[in-house]
């Protein structure tokens, strides 16, 4: 049963990871591609841990948990910090960019 | 108090996270006790004031919303990278932030970030606005409410700021 | 059946580390590869994780929560680099 719960787990998390990255080969623009690594690997690699805090029940659940904290902590971070070089850069995209937000040149 | 322990929450937090990564014993207790007392106090000219929690439901409650809105978002994201590229409509949306503590903008920022497929990519100088891109905007201004009504709007009922 | 949901995450993950490599070869901005950059080290940490099932171990996780710390600040002066030309001022 417990073999059950981490299978499909680990089969949702694994399948999150591939449909990121393959958003990351499949779509047009940086500002587009931009979308899919930065959430589906997070969820992906949160339900990997789940999984694993599931299958191996040890006193390390703790570290597991705290890489699943700080992978969704930073990920916000480092979509905000690669979208700023995308507007700084004046990367192409599909949207049009705007041109008189005043974050996006100081 | 206040100069020994600025942040007592952050200080409980370390000590607690030390002791349960480096296991309990009386000389990691000793250790815990002076990293919490030491971290605090180095970082707290980059804190500048933490806000108070009002309401810890109301935190809780948030929470759930933003876990059960990563599920969606990430089967929507996913639904969306796979089907047809060519009828996705992306777009750069201004939303405004009325939020002012820079601690619940960068909660508000972090939380749209995490869910359906919009990223904030820049604040304005003065924090009144961001500029966020949306992978399939159907609405602007139903987008914009959206987030200002689920995530803003308990913010600013749960942080006091 | 946990041995075959291994393998199939495994041969996943293995195939998304491809497609960042494709990502990060082809570019074409800067900023692409750093995002490319990005993916491949959270993908990384997944492959710690399903190794560490595969194995019946603990000891690879240290080596995920390394790789998520020196992960995030390489991504974080790389994207400053990009988008300013210096890491710090």
């Amino acid at each position: 049963m417990l073999d059950l719960l981490v299978s499909v787990l680990l089969l949702v998390g694994s399948l999150f990871i591939v449909v990121g990255a393959f958003s990351l080969v499949r779509l047009p623009d940086f500002f587009m591609r931009l979308h899919g690594p930065t959430k589906s690997t997070t969820l992906g690699v949160g339900s990997l841990l789940l999984a694993a805090v599931i299958h191996t029940a040890d006193g390390l659940t703790l570290h597991k948990l705290l890489i699943a904290l700080f992978l969704f902590m930073t990920a916000p971070v480092s979509a905000f910090l690669l979208g700023q070089v995308g507007l700084r850069r004046r990367v192409t995209s599909r949207a049009p960019l705007p041109e008189d937000f005043p974050g996006s040149h100081q | 108090m206040n100069t020994l322990c600025p942040f007592p929450m952050l200080s409980v937090i370390l000590a607690a996270t030390w002791l349960a990564l480096a296991g309990f014993s009386p000389a990691h207790l000793g250790l815990a006790l002076v990293l919490a007392l030491t971290i605090p106090r180095a970082v707290a000219p980059l804190l500048g004031g933490l806000p108070g929690i009002r309401s810890v439901t109301g935190a809780i409650r948030l929470a759930g919303h933003v876990v059960w809105d990563i599920l969606i978002a990430n089967i929507i994201v996913a639904r969306l990278v796979l089907g047809p590229v060519s009828r996705l409509r992306p777009a750069f949306v201004k939303v405004p932030v009325t939020v002012t503590h820079p601690s619940a903008i960068s909660l508000f920022m972090s939380m749209i970030s995490i869910t359906p497929g919009s990223i904030p990519l820049a604040l304005s100088p003065d924090a009144r606005t961001m500029l966020v891109h949306v992978l399939d905007l159907e609405d602007e201004e139903a987008f914009i409410a959206k987030v200002k009504e689920r995530y803003e709007r308990p913010l600013m009922e749960i942080l006091e700021c | 059946m946990l041995t075959a949901a291994v393998y199939v995450a495994l041969g996943s993950i293995a195939l998304a580390l491809t497609l960042c490599m494709v990502r990060l070869m082809r570019g074409p901005h800067p900023a692409d590869r750093a995002l490319a950059f990005d993916t491949l080290y959270i993908n990384t940490i997944a492959l710690l994780i399903v190794l560490d099932i595969y194995l019946s171990t603990s000891i690879f996780f240290e080596a995920a929560l390394l790789i998520a710390l020196t992960g995030f600040v390489a991504t974080a002066a790389l994207a400053r680099f990009l988008a300013r030309g210096k890491v710090m001022e």
